[in-house]
């Protein structure tokens, strides 16, 4: 196994396939958690700890669960983690916690964390699982910090890296700040930005942007209706060109 | 061949056994999680509670008590601590009360002196209010205004004179909050203090006319 390509399944979600600009995934919590760049890095690394125990174990666990109850089985798992990680952020980041409030569990219904696991950790192997959990993560969290570092700089005129270490940044000049940007339409104004940014970027370099989202990317693929429709209709089209 | 379809891995034995095994084996992460973090959560949650009624009203010890009385029309069951001196004399008294702003609740402690001013009050926390609006209640020119007050401190938008407070700009609901918690807690400290009056009163009275009970407390 070539090294390079152990190096593609880190670097792919930090850019090529980025969950949050890219796939589009995990949507409500980048929008929720970026009013600073403190929350954004906090909510980041908890749920890449997450992704990445959960991306193991149901690799590790993916001949023995059975297919008929893998969601089951996998929310189950990502359930745990993310309660054990909520654990220990209540005892040694206390701060964390409260500015996360219940966006912290709520990272049990990510979709980046159940996406991964159907779309990849039941599919692959370990050291690949663990691998492509810690990029999305990294993607993910270097998202959350751009989105909340933005949105902190306009919104408050200030960074806030803690209680008592704040850099002013607009206080001398007599500028206040867009409340907006903290606000949720200031939300998605910047994501929106961001998009288009990442966007221009990949096409730069070469890298056609995902211009429709196709069906690959879903976690319900397998359950859906209008795949199913899709198919069927595809099936028959096939028949009608055999009989002719 | 039946049989073997009836244990294959998708059917509903063995799916209902592998689940299970999982869900065992996630509980007894969490158990071990919990016995080793729970410790320092309780840890945490002492010091911050404490911190804040050191802050509030500062003294050597503090005492649980609670008092029916009426706010808002409605006879209420308050619990409230004592704030004792060394020598285990009242010196004031704290009340914790929550009422919903914008987002959701925000918690007061409210630290009333014995002769029924306020001394200081802590906002605990507003995190469900909006930041740069609601949330400057959390900031020392709100809370501060409430230092000294006693009953009848009223709510506005100016803030003139020295029995009102001036609300936070736009943050009418967040404001209108913490103005109730702190409302609250006078008509609690009013209600304590005027039983221990009434007590006062009513054992001098045992004593200059012997026989005859107090009525002040049915």
């Amino acid at each position: 196994m070539s090294k390079g390509k152990y190096l593609s399944y880190l670097t792919g979600g930090i850019i090529k396939e980025n969950p949050v600009l890219c796939l589009l995934l995990g949507t409500c919590p980048t929008l929720a958690v970026t009013t600073s760049l403190m929350n954004g890095v906090g909510m980041g690394v908890a749920a890449t700890v997450v992704l990445i125990c959960s991306n193991m174990v149901i690799s590790l666990l993916r001949h023995v669960i059975p297919n008929k109850v893998r969601i089951p089985a996998f929310i189950t798992i990502i359930a745990g983690f993310v309660t054990i990680v909520q654990m220990f952020v209540k005892a040694f980041a206390p701060s964390v916690n409260n500015s996360l409030g219940i966006f912290l569990p709520l990272i049990v219904v990510n979709c980046i964390i159940l996406a991964r696991a159907e779309m990849f950790a039941c599919k692959n192997p370990v050291l690949p699982s663990i691998l492509d959990g810690l990029g999305m993560g990294i993607g993910f969290t270097a998202t959350l910090a751009a989105m909340g570092l933005i949105r902190e700089i306009f919104g408050t005129g200030m960074i806030t890296l803690s209680e008592t270490v704040r850099i002013p940044l607009t206080s001398g000049l007599g500028i206040e700040p867009m409340l907006i940007f903290i606000l949720p339409p200031g939300g998605f104004f910047v994501f929106g930005l961001l998009i288009a940014l990442s966007n221009k970027l990949a096409r730069r370099k070469g890298k056609k942007p995902i211009e429709e989202l196709g069906c690959e990317n879903c976690p319900s693929k397998s359950v859906c209706e209008l795949l199913e429709q899709d198919k069927q209709k595809i099936d028959k089209e096939q028949e009608g060109l055999a009989d002719e | 061949m039946s049989e073997q379809k009836k244990f294959s891995i998708n059917s509903v034995p063995v799916t209902t056994l592998i689940l299970f095994l999982i869900c065992v084996v996630i509980t007894a992460a969490l158990v071990g999680t919990r016995v080793l973090t729970q410790p320092k959560i309780d840890e945490l949650d002492r010091r911050a509670e404490n911190e804040a009624r050191q802050t509030v009203l500062p003294a050597d010890d503090y005492r649980e008590a609670a008092v029916t009385f009426t706010f808002e029309d409605e006879t209420v069951n308050g619990a409230y601590l004592e704030a004792l001196d060394a020598s285990g004399k009242v010196i004031g008294y704290l009340v914790k009360k929550g009422y919903k702003g914008y987002g959701g609740e925000i918690p007061v402690m409210v630290g009333v002196r014995a002769d029924g001013t306020i001394e200081r009050i802590k906002i605990l926390a507003a995190d469900d209010e909006t930041p740069g609006l609601g949330r400057k209640v959390l900031e020392k020119d709100f809370y501060e205004q409430y230092t000294g007050k006693s009953s009848g401190v009223t709510m506005d938008k100016n803030g003139t004179g020295d029995t009102a407070v001036r609300s936070v700009t736009s943050a009418t609901y967040s404001s209108k909050a913490v103005h109730r918690a702190v409302s609250y807690a006078l008509a609690l400290t009013d209600a304590v203090r005027s039983e221990k009056t009434d007590d006062e009163a009513s054992s001098e009275t045992e004593n200059a006319q012997e026989g005859e009970e107090g009525t002040e407390h049915e």
